[in-house]
């Protein structure tokens, strides 16, 4: 039941259920149909549904005979009223049909233009789509370009410039650009290119600054002369600090010549603004030879690469090089004065340039760096002078490298560097400049003396006597009232040395000069020269001359008289002096002239020479000496030779104590000279004849060959007795002969009692006879007495003879010996 | 004491002042020459030592000063001479003319039998040449004198010269030696005969 039950209910529910759907269909669209459908045949109860919908059908179709049946007229009335509307739906139909294909006709041109618009309308936004990218393509191409320009007119300053702007402004806005990725490429190899087209002008201008640099020298040079000719003229005393401030004042005037004349700079003047902070303290010129221009760029480019460093150490690496081949002085620059010249302007030209760098860039080069050059520098030059000028032997040479060295450190100190070292090494070069002097007045005064005549200067008229007296100071009241012609007491040399000392004081004056020293030293650096001169150099040339072998009494004479004058000159000299240098003799410092003990000791060799002369005379004469020692008898006067000798020294003294034949004043030997002379003559004659007489080689000889000599002595006593120069108190120069005649007297009168017996008495006749003399005599005389022993008739005055003198002998050895113990 | 000669020739050299004397005794004695002119004072001498045949001779030669002032000191020198130069300048007319005075004053003077000779000196100075060789020659041969152009400077003939001058001395000596000895008389010449080193020593004592 329960099943009976629910199978009711079941089949209730199952036709509620298919009234649904029967609904659904009816009310639903076609299209819907399907799900509905699904849902039937999703249920169980198929053939119900079928029932159900068969009932349906049945329903609705009886409904719409119904229906029909109902409206049927009004259907036919319908389709009567369709039939008429299908009439006129035809003839609206090919109304429409007409009306669109007109309508199709007229759209096509319209089609046509349309699609010709839409056409351009694409192509109208494709234009403006192109001119925007073009727009930000074309000024990086500007760019580029641009940059090719300043690439290729090699303004590389500001190509870096449109690089930068390139690579940061316009490149990143179009990146996406093949041409820029490959300009973005290139970007460092330009980079690179600019570097090295820049440092490639560097070096030319390194090149070029080394070749340049001796002009710039020079010119440097030429303005700090004319700043000084300028100074020297503006103030009597030329100082270096006062021609300082007046150097700014030109420098100033030329700045605006140095700007104008730069095309370079105002090209990059942006990078030269810096030049404009210093440039008034800039001497002018010397830098108007360069173009500075590469270095800044160069510095400038560098310092935009960021490479500032490396160029800097590149650009004083470079120049370090520089300066050393500059400093390098040429092996033969002593030679000529331009190899020093060229020496000092590349210098100059150097330090110039640097200087100029210092000032006009910033850091590029620093005071320490151009210090450290300089003190280089310096000790370099100092060195390289002080080796080639030792080289250097002619004094004009030396004096002229002095003037170049004195310029060449002015025009340094100009430019700001320290130059007291080279003017303490001046000093230096002064010594040696004293010593070329030397050299050179030693050969002028050698060829003074060489060629001098050694006679008193004729004087035919009173022009020629101005003209001596202007030349050298001598006063004579006795010469000035004699009548011409008359002679100077000197002879040329007298004046001619003279001048030549104050020649050498002008030469030596000439170095002092620029040298800034005080009168006081240069009145001394004169004096110490000038007393060298004196004391070394005319001495020595003095000297020669005396010592000439071969020199002449004349040339003796002459000196003599020569040096008194010149002693008497020095006074002159010494006022000489003192009016150049304006420092009294008085002031303690000042050193004197020794020019007096020179004059003083030539006169003395002189005279020395005088009777070393004489006693050679003599010596020839002796040695024409021609004794016979053994003679038995002496001849009836004195030897030959003696008489020759005797005549040579009378007409000599005669000569030189008093010329014959000529009143003037002439070159005579002074009284003491000539007396001096002849005691001197009169002594080595004496010496020289007791030589003859004891000397070994004669080992015997006779009382004739005695007597003879004695009439050789006597000879010369004659001579001296008779006064050959005047002057000589009473017997004074017989005494020269008093040893040779007291022991020919001794001999020849054979007085040996009185000998032995007064021997050793102040009033001793044979005072001066020496017992070995005698001795040695008495020996030579006892030897002729045993030969002569052959004659027989003699024997027992023989035997006498010679027991006597074996006495004597005996006496005289114990004389002899007493005197040695 | 060694006798280092043989023969004593004092010979004299005569001149008018500038001619080249001391020169040319310079040149003979020192083999040197020097350009300066510094005119000799009075009286001067140098010795030189030549060999003639073996024989050493000692030349003692006279330099006299040209100038007139020392004449009177020079003219004493004349008689002891043995020898005599007569020196002319060839660059100069005057100094060849005054031979003849310069003959005349030997005359005078010096012994009769003295040996001349003539020098025109300065030989070397042709350009500058006033007295031609020719002209010195002619008055050599008439007066019987002996003649050489010299040259102090250029050492031209000096050596001949002395050693010419030298050669005749000898020679009249020799010649006066044998004459002495063939006639066994005294002469003039005093020969020592006594020495055993030296042959003989001849003094100018003729007068």
């Amino acid at each position: 039941m329960e099943r009976g039950k629910m199978a009711e209910l079941e089949s209730l529910e199952t036709a509620a259920e298919h009234e649904r759907i029967l609904r659904e269909i009816e009310s639903t669209d076609t299209a819907c149909i399907g799900p509905t459908l699904r849902s039937v045949y999703d249920g169980e109860e198929h053939g119900r549904f079928m029932e159900k919908l068969e009932a349906r059908i049945r329903n609705h179709d009886r409904e719409i005979e119904k229906m029909c049946n109902f409206h049927y007229q009004g259907f036919v009335d319908s389709i009567t009223e369709l039939l008429k509307v299908r009439g006129e739906a035809q003839k609206l139909k090919n109304q429409v049909t007409d009306t669109n294909r007109k309508l199709q006709n007229e759209g096509k041109e319209l089609i046509i233009a349309m699609e010709e618009l839409k056409q351009c309308r694409l192509q109208q936004r494709n234009i403006s789509a192109t001119v925007d990218k073009l727009t930000l393509c074309l000024p990086v191409l500007e760019m580029y370009s641009k940059l090719r320009e300043q690439m290729k007119s090699k303004r590389h300053y500001p190509a870096l410039k449109t690089l930068e702007h390139l690579e940061h402004t316009y490149l990143p806005q179009v990146s996406h650009y093949r041409f820029c990725k490959i300009m973005v490429d290139n970007i460092p190899k330009l980079r690179e290119e600019i570097k090295e087209v820049s440092m490639s002008d560097l070096k030319d201008f390194l090149e070029s600054i080394r070749k340049h640099s001796d002009k710039i020298g020079e010119t440097a040079m030429k303005q700090a002369q004319q700043q000084r000719n300028l100074d020297s003229i503006v103030s009597q005393h030329p100082r270096i600090s006062g021609g300082k401030k007046s150097k700014k004042e030109v420098c100033a005037s030329s700045d605006l010549e140095v700007k104008n004349t730069s095309p370079m700079s105002e090209q990059d003047s942006g990078i030269l603004d810096v030049e404009d902070e210093d440039e008034d303290e800039e001497v002018p010129g010397a830098q108007d030879l360069v173009d500075f221009s590469p270095v800044y760029r160069c510095l400038h480019i560098y310092s935009v690469l960021g490479a500032r460093e490396t160029f800097e150490s590149y650009y004083r690496k470079q120049r370090r090089k520089q300066a050393r081949l500059v400093l390098q002085p040429p092996s033969n620059m002593h030679e000529t004065l331009d190899g020093y010249r060229k020496y000092f302007n590349q210098i100059v030209g150097f330090f110039v340039v640097e200087d100029h760098i210092l000032h006009t860039t910033q850091g590029l080069v620093n005071r320490a760096y151009i210090d450290e050059l300089w003190e280089m520098a310096l000790s370099k030059t100092i060195a390289a002078l002080r080796t080639h000028s030792s080289y250097c032997s002619d004094p004009s040479l030396v004096l002229d490298l002095k003037n170049l060295i004195v310029l060449f450190a002015d025009t340094l100190q100009g430019y700001g560097f320290p130059v007291n070292q080279l003017f303490d090494m001046l000093l230096e070069i002064q010594d040696q400049y004293s010593e070329t002097l030397l050299k050179k007045w030693s050969g002028v005064f050698r060829n003074i003396l060489d060629s001098d005549n050694y006679s008193p200067i004729p004087v035919t008229n009173e022009e020629v006597y101005k003209k001596i007296v202007g030349q050298f100071p001598f006063q004579d009241a006795e010469l000035e009232k004699q009548p011409f012609p008359k002679k100077f007491p000197f002879s040329e040399f007298v004046p001619k040395v003279y001048n030549q000392i104050k020649e050498f004081i002008y030469a030596c004056l000439k170095f002092s000069e620029d040298l800034h020293l005080s009168s006081t030293e240069v009145d001394d650096m004169i004096r110490k020269s000038t007393n060298l001169l004196l004391t070394r150099t005319l001495s020595n040339c003095l000297q020669n001359v005396i010592k000439r072998k071969n020199v002449g009494l004349t040339e003796l004479v002459q000196i003599i008289i020569n040096t008194t004058h010149l002693e008497k000159s020095c006074k002159f000299l010494e006022e000489f002096i003192t009016n150049i240098t304006n420092v009294l003799p008085e002031t303690v410092h000042t050193t004197k002239l020794y020019g007096t003990t020179t004059f003083k000791d030539a006169r003395h060799a002189a005279e020395e020479e005088i009777y070393t002369n004489l006693n050679q005379k003599i010596d020839q004469f002796l040695q024409l000496a021609d004794y016979d020692w053994m003679a038995m008898e002496p001849g009836s006067k004195a030897s030959d030779y003696l008489v020759d000798l005797i005549g040579f020294l009378r007409s000599t003294f005669a000569v030189f104590t008093h010329l014959p034949g000529d009143v003037d004043v002439h070159s005579t030997m002074s009284g003491k000279v000539a007396q001096t002379a002849c005691m001197s003559a009169c002594k080595h004659l004496s010496t020289s004849l007791m030589q003859l007489l004891l000397e070994a080689e004669v080992r015997q000889l006779t009382l004739g060959a005695l007597q003879q000599f004695n009439l050789d002595v006597e000879e010369c006593e004659q001579f001296a007795r008779s006064g050959p120069v005047p002057g000589f108190q009473g017997d004074t120069l017989q005494l020269a002969f008093i040893d040779l005649r007291q022991l020919l007297d001794l001999f020849i009168q054979w007085d040996w009692s009185t000998y032995l017996a007064d021997y050793g008495q102040p009033t001793c006749k044979y005072l001066r006879v020496n017992p070995t003399t005698a001795l040695i005599l008495l020996e030579k005389m006892r030897d002729t007495s045993r030969k002569n022993n052959v004659f027989a008739q003699f024997r027992k005055n023989e035997r006498d003879k010679q027991k006597l003198i074996d006495t004597v002998a005996k006496q005289l050895r114990s004389l002899i010996n007493s005197h040695h113990s | 004491m060694a006798k280092t000669y043989d023969y004593l020739f004092k010979l004299l050299l005569i001149g008018d002042s500038g001619v080249g004397k001391t020169c040319l005794l310079f040149r003979f004695s020192e083999d040197a020459f020097n350009t300066t002119f510094i005119s000799t004072i009075g009286i001067d001498f140098k010795i030189r030592t030549i060999e003639l045949d073996g024989k050493k001779i000692k030349l003692q030669i006279w330099d006299t000063a040209g100038q007139e002032r020392f004449r009177t000191i020079t003219t004493a020198y004349y008689r002891g001479a043995m020898g005599i130069m007569l020196v002319y300048d060839i660059t100069n007319e005057k100094s060849f003319d005054n031979i003849k005075n310069w003959i005349r004053n030997i005359e005078e003077h010096a012994s009769s039998d003295v040996e001349r000779m003539i020098l025109g000196n300065k030989c070397d100075m042709n350009e500058k040449r006033q007295v031609s060789k020719e002209k010195g020659e002619k008055l050599a041969i008439d007066y019987g004198i002996k003649f050489l152009e010299t040259s102090a400077k250029s050492s031209i003939n000096v050596e001949e010269a002395f050693f010419t001058l030298a050669r005749d001395i000898m020679t009249k000596l020799n010649r006066k030696m044998n004459d002495n000895s063939s006639s066994g008389a005294g002469g003039p010449v005093k020969i020592t005969e006594n020495r055993s080193k030296k042959s003989s020593f001849f003094r100018c004592t003729l007068l």
